[in-house]
Parts: C-alpha cells; sequence; structure tokens
C-alpha cells in the first residue's frame, strides 16, 4: 500500500519497465531497482544476489552528511565492509537544481576528494529508486542479505545531530547490523528513525 | 494524561527536559558573552518571559524563533526528517526548568515527504521555577540548538542568557533586570500567551478515545462531547509509529470521530499505545492515548 503523494510523485518520473514495490520493510523482500552509475553501468538488485548490499542515501550539501563524511566516519564504513565483500552503493535521489544533484563527473570528483570508498555511486535524479525505498533522508541507510531481504531500514547511528563531535562516541547502526548478521545473528536494532536532511525529489509543477 | 510527552518515553534524542545533559559539540566561533537575542541560521532567536507569577513562584518564560520566510522549524515529532530544537539550561543555584511546551504544528509537505513545524514567529513556553528563597539579580542560561528548512536545511546554534530580579510585594514577580517597568514584557507576555493557548490540552475525560490496529493503519475512534468536526489532523507524538507522509482519512458522524493513518514502515512489533495530537484547527488540539488492540474477531 502506498500513499497516494507517493503515487504522484511517481507518476512524474519516467515509466519503468518493471513493477516497483513501494514498500522498503524489514523482513520483506527489498524493493527492486535498475539504476545507472557515474560510469553509466545500469545496476538491478538482482544483480547483488548472493552478496549483502548496503544502500547509503546522500547529498553532499546536507550538514547531516557532510558531518558523516568531514568526521571521515562513512568512508571509513565503506572500506571497512567493502573489504569483508559487502556491495555498497551510494545513492543520489536529488533533482535537477536542487541541494546534492550532480553529474557523473562531479559525483566522481566528490568521491576522489574525500577518499570515499563506495562500490558505486548510483544517480537517482528522476527519484524512482529513493521512492520505491521510500528515502526520506540523507543519509537513509538500508542493508539486503544475500537473499535479497531487507534486514536494515533506518539512521546511520544514534546521534541525530549535524555535530561532528557526536560521531567517535555514536553507536553506528549499520556496523552493528552487519556484525550480527554475517554471523548469523538476529540484527537487533533492525529500524531506527532515520534523520537528517530531507530527500530532494521533484516537486509536482517542477 | 499529561499535558505535555514525558521524555521517558520519547527517544532521548527528542528529549528537551531540563537537566537532560545532550552531546553539544563545541562550537568554534561562538561569541563570549551571552546576550538575550541571537541571530543565526535564518532565524532571530530570543529569550523572553511573561514576568507574572505562577503558582509556587514559577514563573512562565519562552525561547523565540522569528523565522525568515519560507523557513520552518521542527515540531517535538519532526516527520519524516528534521529535528526538533534543543535546550541545555544554565541555571543558577536552586532554580528548574521545565519541557518546552509545543504549540500545535502544522502539516508540511516537501515533495513526497511530510515534516511537522512551524513558520515565521514561534514561541515555544517554557515554565522556570526560582528557589524560595529569591535572591536575586538571577541569569538563566540557554544553550540552543535547532534547525531550520527550506529547500535546505541549517543548522543553528546560540547561547543566550537573561537576567531576572525579583519584584513585588512578596518578591515572587520576577522581571527582566534591563526593563524594570515591564514595557518590554508586556509584548512578550502577549507571545508567550499566544502559543500557550495553542499548546494541546489533555483530551476531556468525557471522550472516549480507541485505537484497532486494521491490516496496515491504526483506526482511532473518539467519542466526543461535543459534534465531530469534519476537518482534523492526527500529529503523532511517537515517531516510527505512523507513515507521516500518507494521507489520513477522517470521518465524523454525530459525536463520533474516526481517523485511519497509515503504520510506519518502520514498525516492526505492534506499538502498546498509540498517542497523538488531535488537532481541530491550529489553535485547538488534544492530547489523546489509546491502548491499540487488535481488530474483533469477524462474527
Amino acid at each position: 500500500m502506498t500513499s497516494s503523494r507517493w503515487m504522484v510523485a511517481l507518476g512524474l518520473a519516467a515509466v519503468l519497465a518493471s513493477p516497483v514495490a513501494f514498500a522498503a520493510k524489514v523482513g520483506e523482500p527489498a524493493p527492486g531497482f535498475a539504476a545507472k552509475d557515474t560510469k553509466g553501468k545500469e545496476h538491478r538488485l538482482a544483480d547483488f544476489r548472493g552478496k549483502w548490499l548496503v544502500l547509503e542515501w546522500h547529498n553532499n550539501g546536507c550538514p547531516y552528511v557532510k558531518k558523516q563524511y568531514d568526521s571521515g566516519n562513512m568512508q571509513k564504513l565503506q572500506k571497512e565492509w567493502t573489504a569483508k565483500g559487502v556491495v555498497w552503493l551510494t545513492v543520489i535521489s536529488s533533482a535537477p537544481g536542487k541541494q546534492g544533484y550532480v553529474t557523473a563527473a562531479e559525483a566522481d570528483a566528490y568521491v576522489k576528494e574525500k577518499g570515499a570508498a563506495p562500490t558505486a555511486v548510483l544517480l537517482d535524479p528522476t527519484g524512482v529508486m529513493g521512492m520505491a525505498y521510500e528515502a526520506k533522508t540523507t543519509p537513509h541507510m538500508y542493508i539486503v542479505d544475500p537473499g535479497g531481504t531487507l534486514v536494515y531500514n533506518g539512521a546511520i547511528d544514534d546521534k541525530p545531530t549535524t555535530d561532528l563531535g557526536d560521531v567517535p562516541g555514536a553507536k553506528n547502526y549499520v556496523s552493528q547490523a552487519l556484525s550480527e548478521a554475517m554471523t548469523g545473528k538476529a540484527v537487533s536494532m533492525p529500524t531506527s528513525r532515520p534523520y537528517g536532511c530531507s530527500v530532494k525529489y521533484p516537486t509536482p509543477g517542477d | 494524561m499529561s499535558r505535555h510527552p514525558r521524555c521517558s518515553r520519547i527517544r532521548l534524542a527528542l528529549c528537551v527536559a531540563t537537566g537532560a545533559v545532550l552531546a553539544a559539540g563545541s562550537a568554534p566561533g561562538q561569541s563570549a558573552a551571552p546576550t538575550r537575542t541571537a541571530r543565526a541560521a535564518h532565524t532571530m532567536v530570543e529569550l523572553i518571559t511573561a514576568g507574572d507569577a505562577l503558582g509556587r513562584g514559577a514563573l512562565v518564560a519562552g525561547v523565540r524563533f522569528r523565522l525568515d520566510p519560507g523557513w520552518h522549524l521542527y515540531w517535538l515529532n519532526p516527520g519524516d526528517s528534521g529535528n526538533p530544537p534543543t535546550v541545555r539550561w544554565q541555571l543558577p543555584e536552586g532554580w528548574s526548568a521545565g519541557d518546552f511546551e509545543w504549540p500545535v504544528p502544522e502539516r508540511i509537505p516537501l515533495g513526497p515527504l511530510v515534516n511537522y513545524g512551524y513558520h515565521g514567529d514561534v514561541v515555544l513556553p517554557v515554565r522556570l521555577t526560582p528557589p524560595a528563597s529569591r535572591e536575586g539579580p538571577a541569569t538563566v542560561g540557554a544553550s540552543l540548538k535547532w534547525l531550520v528548512c527550506q529547500e535546505v536545511c541549517v543548522p543553528g546554534q546560540a547561547r543566550l542568557a537573561l537576567a531576572l530580579a525579583p519584584t513585588g510585594a512578596s518578591g515572587s514577580v520576577w522581571v527582566p533586570v534591563a526593563d524594570p517597568d515591564r514595557a518590554q514584557v508586556g509584548a512578550w507576555r502577549a507571545a508567550i500567551d499566544g502559543a500557550r493557548r495553542r499548546v494541546p490540552r489533555p483530551a476531556p475525560a468525557a471522550w472516549r478515545v480507541t485505537a484497532v490496529s486494521r491490516g496496515d493503519a491504526f483506526v482511532v475512534t473518539l467519542v466526543l462531547d461535543r459534534p465531530a468536526p469534519s476537518r482534523v489532523v492526527f500529529f503523532p507524538l511517537e515517531v516510527g509509529q505512523v507513515n507521516d507522509s500518507a494521507p489520513q482519512e477522517v470521518s465524523s458522524t454525530g459525536h463520533e470521530l474516526r481517523i485511519t493513518v497509515r503504520k510506519s514502515d518502520l514498525l516492526t512489533a505492534p506499538p502498546g499505545t498509540l498517542r497523538g495530537v488531535v488537532a481541530f484547527s491550529g489553535d485547538e488540539g488534544y492530547v489523546v492515548a489509546a491502548r491499540v488492540q487488535a481488530p474483533e474477531a469477524p462474527g
């Protein structure tokens, strides 16, 4: 089930080849997606069957995202988990003209400048992938297990502030969930309220 | 039902109670001496007081945010994104401060998302209680952090202070040291009173409020002591229970009001109690709470 507002927003987006599931509920199959990375290669959810997958919603101008990147925390997470075989996708759903919207070249330059290490950066300027996951904030984090089931949906950590000083002491929900799930344990905190700036979807009438 | 949400029921991140020490990063470039007013992040922020004596010697103060046009501040439950303002008080010996009181918010759509918050001139009243000794003058300090958003979001912070002195025959009326004739306080009192009128009240005891879990929705039924209005908004007091962006269905028949709200995708277990503000208008809101029941068996 979905709200009419999501339907209106989706109606403005490109026609999809396959139906999109709207709910991103932990314990259920993760919503499908098809989005191109900064090299022009298309990635679909099904491509990652058999791997752990992290989705990181991103907007380089948002103070909550800056907190994670200026502190080096997001880069550290990306390196740590991709080294363990996790696929890490940074997703940018900002509409053209809105904060966080970048061209492929700009996104690559940012990754290089920040020393980030995602597996790929997906460009989602129509917001279709964001809306499939009902991504609300930047950052908003999701974890999908190798069977395609969503096991985490929520905040990156337990300190919903813009203060860099809050990064070292924060409990990182993504690391916690991955550590648990990848060793066969139940995820102790499968959802949390995502915090950050709103994802800059296209506004009806734009 | 208490008048304000209790901190213990709401995640610490939203708690704005006195004494809740919130981790505050150091702020580079902060001025040394706090002032009563400050400007930051598209906001004029100030500490004001109504100057009246309340029961047990308490006085009503407030933090006033005057936002640039188009920018919004967040409610206690910010909705899909954002964070409410927080305060850490620096109080003289023996003083205490209550929680912020939150006027009925607006529902603010941002594309497919919905926030709860305020535009324009916003006062969050707060009750300050001086010690019985009533020694003055006393300087009340407030370290504020807040977030305002328009298309983009900007965090703000300020350190404010207000010097107060006890006056009146019993020394129970505290007035600003800088405004002993209370010329300014009159205007501040009007602003604080206006905000307090808009703070939701507990639902009248005569109302019957029930909540049922039905599929992917909660159905809240209220039997009122008056004809049910047709335009009503339900503002959830707990984050992560209700889908903030989904439209709400409202039906009213006689004295009965029925509100259907979609459950949040983040709900992993049924909540015991659904708490929220039922707003008839921007001025008239009621705090309701109901234990969530499973739907009745078909029969």
